[in-house]
């Protein structure tokens, strides 16, 4: 019996594990290149059979949808590839940026993470305001300088993310991945599927509730019953 | 356990400076030279992955996610409509260079243009009382100034002199813009570590000097008004999330009767 008292707390606990997946694709509604996380499964506990919830990143689409912004360092990219950016000794991949040119050369977003060039290393252009062609070609003043690295990255496969600058291992580059100059992918959030999942939260959270009570229910009237007997 | 709550506040803050920024930038919609700002967001991710060993792996991975972060981006480097006053006093720069200044305690600040004045000693400065770097005197005899868009300052002198120069102002610029900070009354103020770089106006596109101009602001109408649309609305789904949260730990609290 003792198992739907856990039952009653995992899925009280799976539905605020949901509800933090939710608030945070809600609060990334503005991020640029942000891909929600999709809780996907349930996974369930071989021995008791309780839920777990588990969320991931959904992978790039093939065809996003783009923004014009006009900043010449706004960059994104489709068809399949990924951007690496470098923080510290960690490497984070991105479809979208807003980058700028640091002082000295090397292309930032606001957050401080460089852009890197293809074949691994921090990306370094001399002009302020380079033209960015298809394949990633960085242009100043008419002359290729640096190209940006399009990597191929499977998102879904946890072990694809968390890379580590110093190791130098990078993923292979992307065919057919394109970038673009002056626009961002806008985040992918969609408030009417959140809005979704919170409720089916609330309600998951209200069924872990109800079993709860009955539970309790039922350990008191076996309480006042085997009292009975014992008198 | 109080992630989704936290999370959502987050997101509810960072809308909320977002709609600051739109504010400041409509509400200087008509002030010359000012630069709008936009607030970057990108995905905060907490330092739940680095005790990946610690945990399950797919909990691991829930907890990495940590809201949102935001930094206020001046967009500097795009320019205004310049819109001729008429006014001789009045310098606007067609590019993206500044004109120093000699501010407070030898400090050099930058100026985008704007409107002159002649101090008592007849050194040239901004409305805003800062002498320009370059030191430029108007004899007291003089009834005008010109300034030509190489930078060369000419005085309306009386016969016989006529027209002199007497001097030149010239242009800088850095190579990143992310090292300017923005001061009161329309000039910024270089990092310690920043550089810059100087030449003539006209050269190495910094742009050229236009006298009896202003440049207006960069601000666009349409653009902030969805923005305003935008932050308004997700503001309303992060209090969402706020009042589901809540919702989940009422329960929760109402499990013992």
């Amino acid at each position: 019996m003792a198992g739907l008292s856990d039952l009653a707390a995992s899925m009280l606990a799976a539905s605020q594990g949901r509800l933090e997946v939710v608030a945070n694709n809600v609060s990334n509604i503005g991020t640029p290149g942000f891909r929600s996380r999709r809780i996907f499964q349930q996974v369930m506990d071989g021995r008791q059979a309780l839920p777990v919830v588990s969320a991931r990143q959904g992978a790039a689409a093939a065809n996003a949808a783009l923004k014009v912004t006009g900043n010449p360092l706004d960059i994104a990219i489709t068809g399949g590839g990924a951007l690496l950016l470098r923080e510290g000794d960690r490497l984070t991949p991105a479809f979208s940026g807003q980058f700028h040119r640091a002082a000295d050369g090397r292309i930032a977003d606001a957050a401080g993470r460089v852009l890197q060039a293809a074949g691994g290393g921090d990306l370094v252009v001399s002009g302020a305001a380079p033209v960015l062609l298809k394949d990633g070609t960085l242009l100043v003043e008419g002359q290729a300088e640096a190209r940006i690295g399009a990597f191929a990255l499977d998102l879904s496969d946890p072990d694809g993310l968390g890379l580590s600058a110093e190791a130098g291992l990078l993923p292979a580059e992307a065919d057919g991945a394109a970038l673009h100059q002056g626009m961002t992918i806008p985040s992918d959030v969609d408030l009417g599927t959140e809005m979704v999942e919170m409720t089916r939260a609330a309600r998951m959270a209200e069924t872990g509730a109800r079993v709860f009570q009955v539970y309790d229910d039922l350990m008191g009237r076996v309480a006042t019953k085997l009292g009975e007997v014992g008198r | 356990m109080s992630g989704a709550l936290e999370i959502a506040a987050v997101g509810m803050q960072a809308q909320q400076r977002s709609l600051d920024t739109i504010a400041n930038n409509i509400s200087n919609i008509n002030t010359p030279t000012f630069k709008r700002s936009e607030l970057r967001f990108s995905e905060l991710v907490g330092s739940g992955s680095a005790d990946a060993e610690a945990f399950p792996a797919d909990l691991a991975r829930r907890d990495a996610a940590a809201g949102v972060e935001w930094r206020a981006w001046p967009v500097v480097d795009r320019q205004g409509p310049i819109e001729p006053t008429g006014n001789a006093r009045d310098l606007a720069i067609d590019g993206l260079g500044f004109i120093e200044l000699m501010g407070p305690a030898g400090r050099i600040l930058l100026w985008r243009g704007g409107s002159l004045r002649v101090l008592e000693d007849g050194t040239l400065a901004t409305s805003g009382g800062y002498a320009l770097k370059a030191g430029i005197n108007l004899p007291a005899e003089a009834t005008g100034f010109r300034i030509d868009r190489d930078g060369k300052v000419y005085a309306s002198l009386p016969e016989p002199q006529g027209e002199t120069q007497i001097g030149q102002i010239n242009l800088v610029k850095t190579a990143d813009f992310a090292q300017l900070e923005r001061l009161d009354g329309g000039v910024f103020a270089l990092a310690e570590d920043g550089a810059l770089t100087e030449a003539g106006p006209g050269e190495e596109g910094l742009g050229s000097l236009v006298q009896a101009s202003l440049e207006r602001s960069n601000v666009d109408l349409n653009t902030e008004m969805v923005s305003l649309l935008i932050s308004q609305r997700a503001y309303a789904a992060n209090a969402q999330v706020v009042r589901a949260a809540d919702e989940l730990y009422g329960i929760a609290n109402g499990l013992r009767r």
